[in-house]
């Protein structure tokens, strides 16, 4: 589903130079459930950004469903953003004037499709998420694990063959995390690919492996420790 | 999908309703100064008989003495002698051809209950009619030989039968002028040419006169210049009315209609074999640019109906659009980049950069229909004002073609100082701006 390659990307100022990603090599097998963890400024955002074609990069290569999209055009990308890839954020991300169908709506009406269709899979996906009878709402009259059922809501209705998730439940109480990736978890196991980024290791526990991004680069989190564990050690003697 | 952008441009502008009332504001404010300055602009220089205006063309001659010009410049005069204005229309060298002044007449209405009234009459020739195209609701013009023979007839106004004989047909029925009692021999169809270009010397937005009756007559009634200028380098050879009429003075209007505008050498050529013919009696001292034959809109534009300040007025109103345009485009940065995070989420959803341009560009199209609407109301007030400071109805009323403009201009000039911020809005990346 997913194949980088040796992919790096580099932040510049007149001042400074940053590697946000360095050399990420990286596969991820369709169905995969992957979480990906690492320190506050490690790269994770970045790369999850990279895989989600917002943030393009400067060396190595990119596969995503069989397609090369290593240096594709803005609109190339829009539509498979559009087509293949469901986003949810921390923060929810929803528009605030739009209500719970409007927000759905959004990639749907990107995508072209017709005020039918684009009902008919509303509908469904609110009701797959436990909100059909929200949907007049607007978001500041729901609740947090409400808003982000309607972010995934919003990825899921454009039927996406991956889902991109950035600390969804960052912002959530752990009830409400817990219903939240209650249903991601459900949604992968339906078929659809799922990359999540995450500080916490219960979560991570949850996806079939976990990827630990380190200063750009996916590292080896056993062999990291142990080195940590040396140096802490040498410095101590 | 256009349906889509309007929702949400509609929604867009709800967010910030003060900025959108001062993006309207703005651009109403601009487009306002420039519909009432155009308006003015547009009536004064309006083409009055657009069917025939390059074929209709007014005979100046100078008659004046070399370095010696009504006119301020070195240019002939704006009208003509009566002697040269009878003479060209006796030689018939044009297809139609009509020599004119307006007096002042006392009209004493039949019915004896309505008062006199003073009003503008036109002694004029009989192919006036036809070649200004007046129609006629009862009736028709005079003819040639009632021209030459003198005939007390005359051809009313519309508005002129309506006060004397209450709209009836009054072809035959008598109408008395000053102390004059002329048969009616037609009556015109409303017709108000503006400018009045055909004596614009009595003024160019003034009503079309109610009585015409044969230029012939003027010897026999003494008929005076009613409005506008009479300009003379010598003295008359006596102090008669015919001893005017045989001088040098400039005062009478000579209209001819060619078959084509292509004559107009041709017949150039024709009047200046007839005052080659004149310095046979000793008149026209001049050897260069003494005759002048020009089309209406050249006649117009050289006797400054437009003037220039009406050019520079409008030409500093443009200038004042341009400077709202550029703080709507200020403005409009602001409203297109104060919240980035609902563009990047609808990037992240698939919206191409063109998509994102439109989708502000229909909102900047509805800011530019509401700077029109209120800048309509605007020019209606600015247009107001200028009568109340003695500006012509005529020239201070909003057109209806006008309005349109002000449509297009406002939502052209938006979108022109729209599309700037609306480009940088769909540029932005998206990434940088997604909440995490």
């Amino acid at each position: 589903m997913l194949e980088m390659q040796s992919v790096s990307k580099i932040y510049r100022t007149h001042l400074v130079e940053t590697h946000a990603v360095r050399d990420l090599t990286l596969t991820v097998e369709d169905g995969e459930f992957v979480a990906v963890s690492g320190p506050s400024g490690s790269g994770k955002t970045t790369f999850l950004n990279i895989a989600g074609l917002l943030e393009a990069f400067e060396e190595g290569s990119y596969r995503l469903d069989g397609v090369d999209v290593s240096g594709i055009d803005d609109d190339t990308a829009s539509r498979i953003r559009n087509e293949k890839i469901g986003f949810i954020f921390q923060s929810f991300n929803l528009i605030p004037d739009l209500d719970v169908f409007d927000n759905v709506d959004v990639p749907l009406r990107y995508r072209g499709l017709g005020a039918r269709e684009r009902r008919e899979r509303i509908t469904a996906t609110l009701e797959r998420v436990g909100l059909a009878s929200r949907a007049n709402h607007y978001p500041s009259q729901l609740s947090g694990g409400q808003q982000q059922r309607v972010a995934i809501a919003r990825a899921l209705a454009g039927d996406p063959r991956i889902l991109l998730a950035d600390e969804p439940t960052g912002n959530l109480d752990s009830l409400m995390a817990r219903q939240v990736l209650d249903l991601i978890q459900d949604i992968n196991e339906a078929g659809t690919t799922v990359i999540m980024v995450t500080h916490d290791p219960e979560l991570a526990r949850r996806a079939h492996r976990t990827i630990h991004v380190l200063d750009g680069r996916v590292t080896n989190l056993d062999a990291w420790v142990a080195r940590e564990a040396m140096v802490a050690q040498a410095a101590d003697s | 999908m256009w349906r889509y952008h309007f929702q949400t441009a509609l929604k867009s502008l709800r967010r910030n309703p003060w900025l959108t009332s001062i993006v309207i504001a703005t651009i109403g404010l601009g487009i306002g100064v420039c519909m009432t300055t155009l308006t003015v602009y547009y009536l004064s220089s309006r083409d009055p008989i657009p069917a025939k205006s390059d074929r209709i063309v007014a005979v100046r001659l100078h008659n004046w003495p070399v370095g010696e010009s009504p006119t301020g410049g070195d240019d002939p005069p704006f009208e003509l002698t009566y002697r040269d204005a009878q003479g060209l229309v006796e030689q018939g060298f044009a297809k139609h051809q009509a020599a004119g002044y307006n007096t002042d007449l006392v009209i004493h209405p039949e019915d004896e209950k309505q008062r006199p009234y003073l009003t503008e009459g036109r002694l004029t020739t009989p192919e006036f009619f036809p070649m200004f195209d007046v129609d006629f609701a009862y009736g028709a013009p005079w003819t040639k030989e009632q021209e030459r023979d003198r005939r007390m007839v005359a051809v009313l106004s519309s508005e002129a039968n309506d006060k004397i004989f209450g709209g009836e047909n009054s072809v035959g029925r008598q109408v008395r002028a000053d102390d004059s009692s002329f048969t009616v021999v037609g009556v015109l169809k409303p017709w108000k040419p503006l400018p009045r270009f055909y004596d614009v010397n009595a003024g160019a937005w003034e009503e079309t006169e109610e009585v015409f009756i044969p230029l012939s007559l003027s010897p026999v009634l003494e008929a005076r210049k009613g409005d506008g200028n009479t300009s003379c380098f010598a003295e008359a050879d006596g102090d008669t009315w015919q001893a005017f009429l045989d001088s040098e003075c400039v005062w009478v209007q000579f209209w001819a209609e060619l078959t084509s505008p292509a004559d107009l050498d041709q017949y150039q050529s024709m009047v200046e074999g007839y005052v080659a013919s004149q310095r046979d009696l000793g008149r026209f001292p001049r050897t260069e640019n003494v005759v002048l034959v020009q089309d209406v809109m050249t006649y117009l534009r050289d006797f400054g109906v437009v003037d220039d300040d009406a050019r520079v007025l409008l030409g500093l109103a443009f200038l004042f659009l341009a400077v709202c345009l550029v703080n709507v485009v200020g403005l409009l940065l602001d409203k297109f980049l104060l919240n980035p995070g609902e563009l990047a989420v609808r990037r992240a959803l698939g919206a191409r950069r063109k998509t994102l341009l439109a989708q502000r560009l229909v909102e900047v199209a509805i800011l530019g229909l509401g700077g029109a609407a209120l800048g309509l109301a605007f020019a209606l007030a600015g247009l107001q004002l200028l009568r109340t400071m003695n500006v012509e109805e005529e020239v201070s009323h909003l057109d209806p073609k006008l309005m349109l403009v002000a449509v297009g201009l406002s939502v052209g000039s938006a979108l022109l100082a729209g599309l700037y911020p609306a480009w940088r809005g769909s540029r932005i990346p998206p990434a940088r701006y997604l909440r995490t």
